[in-house]
């Protein structure tokens, strides 16, 4: 309840009371000096009861700190109340930032007598697009019993919110070249390793594991010695995200960088979930470098860095492709995200064939970013934009690297779905 | 929150009970002035308290529906003027009344505003507020104090508690309006409370009363042949009256809880919210606050330290064990330019090699009682 409630109270009582104790001393009429003589005391007391009814009440929340669009959210409020009184009717305010609303209110009824806490929870929606949005402050209020003075205190409790973008599987991953280890086609090395592939057995040394003793061999040699086996080439998914200046266009939801993070993000949870290591590269106003990891606390640490990926970047897709491309390891894949269809193509087929001649497996989204409303630049007419399309598609079906255009045009989640996503560049 | 009955949850009947220490309030009121400057018999006593229960059940069950079809600025002038124009009556009447010193005009005067109390009650759930009847059941408070004796003092104390009474129920009535319904079982509490808060001033002003009978305005000019209500006769008046107001108040109080419609209003912006019932759980006693011992020099500042901690605790700031001193100031609502020095100080204090200087360990407690100050001062009535 806000203060206009109590206020016009009180400001009522002040004028009147303080007319009828004028009235009262000017005629000598004891009953009205009475009056106003109460009626002041009533204030008094109640503007004292305010006053000490915040005093030892302490709030705090508690939150996981991340979420999806449009996941509903428990937020838990701990309210201590560590004086010697009972509080009743305690109202707590919170700023959700990723809520429509600009506030949350709740009450607290009570009684919440003393030292004793109260767990409140309330649930609200994540309703903002993804970004990263700020939780508090709290203000605690309460008023006295006839409810004449509000006090009011903030409670300084600020704190990040991270809405990630809502990720859809992107079937098409399945195809493409990451293997679970288990799986017939499983590709080892043959060089001293951690997979489950038999190499050989050798000689004890220093800091093997006792696990590792090959004990019939030991036997026979009258000395220590270990399995040794092959280096398991773990599916490894790498994402080389464009974050180019040059390549912003449209607005909101229909804008490039909501493509190439909404993109990112779901190839990602899908590489990740599926088991991949997954590595995310970009260069916008800052670096995006996540290193190589596996799990979905690592996969959340991704989307945490794309959602505050800007495109504010000097640095093309390509440059950064040769920059990183020798330490892709043989038998990974690596998805190249770009803002536009206009890349260089015979840097792009020199890119994709030194990745190739690695053991790497190149995957290449290219986002039509002139099917988008231009911001700083005019689109490309049209015909144009067609026929760097097909020349783009030619090359990556030569090379047989699998591939896809995104438009402005298209539903992104339906798109993301198609199991042929890779297979035929539309 | 949309129109919608809550029945079944706590605020209903604290609606009730409102209405009630409304129609209380006014029935005292206006008795109290028609005791006082008009004849008073049973009858008039009666048929008081029966068209102030009407008309306040009639306003409290459909006032909602009669909305007139204002605009926000329509209404806020439309209750501006009506407040001016009321505000000049009641200065013209007393002007008029205490000039004169006429006790039938005193008497006119009574039943006008007995007559405007019910028109009040009528329109009870137009305003924002309750403001207009009370505002006229202080008139004919102040109409029932300038004829002295019981029945001026009678009408004094009985208004004041009544109108506490009443403001108790409004507000916890009007906070839980704003949520949507859940647990709060508050009426008896809530009475209990004004109680409370009321009860030293009921009572002083009776000794008061007691000790020294309220005198009649000077200047009132009885009429030879009605010398006004004998103390027996009051008394027996309000027997009368406090079988009306209880019939009255049943009455209210029933008719209420079933024909009352919710109409309560929040901000676009502000998103109330139901809570699931909260767990309530015993509090551990805070550990004391750094027993140690610190000697010297290193000892003041730290103490100095300490103790703002213990305010900021006060004033229910809570930190983490996890949190270092910086991150405590960091969020501390307190002035940043004594904190960061005391911050600093404690830091070199507490974990530093060298002993302090004097300037250091002044320095340190001047900041802290700067801190203590900024944070005794946030909590804002």
């Amino acid at each position: 309840m806000g203060r206009a409630h109590t206020a016009a109270y009180r400001r009522f009582l002040y004028a009147a009371l303080g007319f009828a104790g004028l009235l009262g001393f000017a005629l000598r009429v004891e009953a009205l000096a009475a009056l106003a003589l109460g009626g002041f005391v009533l204030l008094l007391v109640a503007w004292r009861q305010a006053r000490g009814g915040l005093a030892r009440l302490a709030v705090a929340r508690e939150v996981y700190p991340s979420a999806f669009e449009d996941d509903a959210v428990p937020v838990s409020l701990v309210l201590d109340n560590r004086s010697r009184r009972t509080a009743w009717l305690v109202e707590i305010r919170d700023s959700f930032g990723p809520a429509v609303a600009d506030r949350q209110a709740l009450l607290e009824p009570g009684p919440l007598r003393a030292a004793r806490r109260r767990r409140l929870v309330y649930r609200t929606a994540c309703s903002r697009p993804w970004g990263v949005y700020t939780v508090g402050p709290l203000t605690l209020s309460t008023s006295d019993p006839f409810g004449l003075f509000h006090a009011e205190r903030g409670v300084p409790d600020v704190a990040p919110f991270a809405v990630f973008p809502r990720v859809w599987p992107v079937a098409g991953i399945a195809k493409l070249g990451a293997r679970p280890s288990l799986s017939p086609q499983e590709l080892t090395l043959a060089r001293s390793g951690q997979s489950l592939a038999y190499l050989g057995v050798r000689d004890f040394r220093p800091g093997d594991d006792l696990r590792r003793i090959h004990w019939p061999a030991t036997a026979r040699r009258g000395a220590p010695a270990v399995k040794e086996h092959e280096v398991d080439l773990v599916p490894y998914f790498t994402l080389l995200v464009d974050l180019d200046r040059a390549h912003r266009a449209g607005t909101g939801l229909k804008s490039t960088l909501e493509y190439l993070v909404r993109t990112s993000a779901c190839l990602v949870w899908t590489a990740a979930t599926r088991g991949d290591l997954v590595q995310v590269l970009g260069e916008g106003a800052r670096t995006l470098a996540l290193p190589p990891g596996a799990g979905t606390m690592h996969a959340t640490q991704a989307l945490y860095e794309l959602i505050q990926a800007q495109q504010e970047g000097h640095v093309p897709l390509l440059d950064l492709v040769e920059h990183h491309r020798l330490h892709l390891p043989a038998g990974s894949t690596a998805t190249l995200l770009s803002g536009t269809m206009f890349l260089d193509l015979l840097r792009l087929e020199e890119a994709l064939g030194a990745l190739q001649s690695r053991g790497v497996r190149p995957v290449v989204v290219l986002v039509n970013k002139d099917s988008f409303l231009p911001i700083d630049r005019r689109a490309v007419p049209r015909d144009q934009a067609a026929a760097q399309a097909g020349a783009a598609a030619t090359l990556l079906r030569s090379r047989g690297v699998p591939g896809a255009i995104l438009s402005a045009e298209q539903d992104l989640e339906a798109e993301l779905g198609r199991v042929d996503l890779f297979e035929a560049p539309r | 929150m949309s129109e919608a009955t809550r029945r079944g949850d706590g605020l209903l009947p604290i609606l009730a009970a409102r209405s009630v220490a409304l129609y209380a309030l006014s029935l005292h009121a206006a008795a109290g002035a028609l005791l006082a400057w008009t004849a008073g018999d049973a009858g008039m006593l009666a048929l008081a308290a029966a068209v102030l229960a009407l008309v306040l059940i009639i306003g409290e069950s459909f006032g909602s529906s009669l909305d007139l079809g204002l605009e926000g600025t329509s209404r806020l002038r439309l209750r501006v003027t009506v407040a001016a124009a009321y505000a000049s009556l009641v200065v013209l009447a007393l002007t008029a009344a205490v000039g004169t010193g006429e006790a039938r005009l005193l008497g006119q005067e009574a039943l006008i505003f007995t007559v405007l109390q019910a028109a009040f009650l009528l329109l009870v759930d137009l305003g924002r507020t309750h403001l207009g009847p009370v505002a006229n059941a202080l008139v004919l408070v102040v109409l029932a104090s300038l004829r002295g004796g019981v029945v001026a003092a009678v009408a004094v104390v009985g208004g004041l508690a009544l109108l506490g009474f009443f403001l108790a129920l409004d507000h916890a009535a009007r906070v839980l309006q704003a949520y949507p319904p859940g647990r709060a079982d508050l009426l008896g509490a809530t009475l209990r409370r004004a109680a409370a808060s009321l009860a030293p001033i009921v009572v002083g002003l009776t000794i008061l009363f007691v000790l020294s009978p309220p005198a009649p305005l000077a200047r009132v000019r009885f009429p030879a042949a009605a010398p006004g209500p004998r103390d027996e006769e009051v008394a027996a008046a309000y027997r009368r009256l406090v079988v009306f107001g209880l019939a009255g108040s049943g009455l209210i109080f029933v008719l209420v809880r079933l024909l009352r419609r919710d109409r309560g209003a929040r901000s676009p912006l502000e998103e109330a919210l139901s809570l699931g019932q909260g767990i309530e759980e015993a509090l551990a006693e805070p550990p004391p606050l750094v027993p140690r011992d610190y000697h010297g020099r290193r000892g003041r500042i730290v103490r100095a330290y300490v103790q703002v901690l213990a305010r900021a605790r006060d004033v229910g700031f809570l930190w983490r064990p996890s949190q270092t001193p910086r991150d405590i100031a960091a969020h501390l609502p307190a002035p940043s330019g004594p904190l960061d020095a005391l911050t600093e100080l404690f830091v070199g204090a507490r974990y530093g090699p060298d002993e302090p200087s004097e300037e250091q360990a002044v320095a340190a407690e001047r900041a802290g009682q700067a801190v203590r100050a900024g944070l005794g001062r946030k909590t804002r009535v």
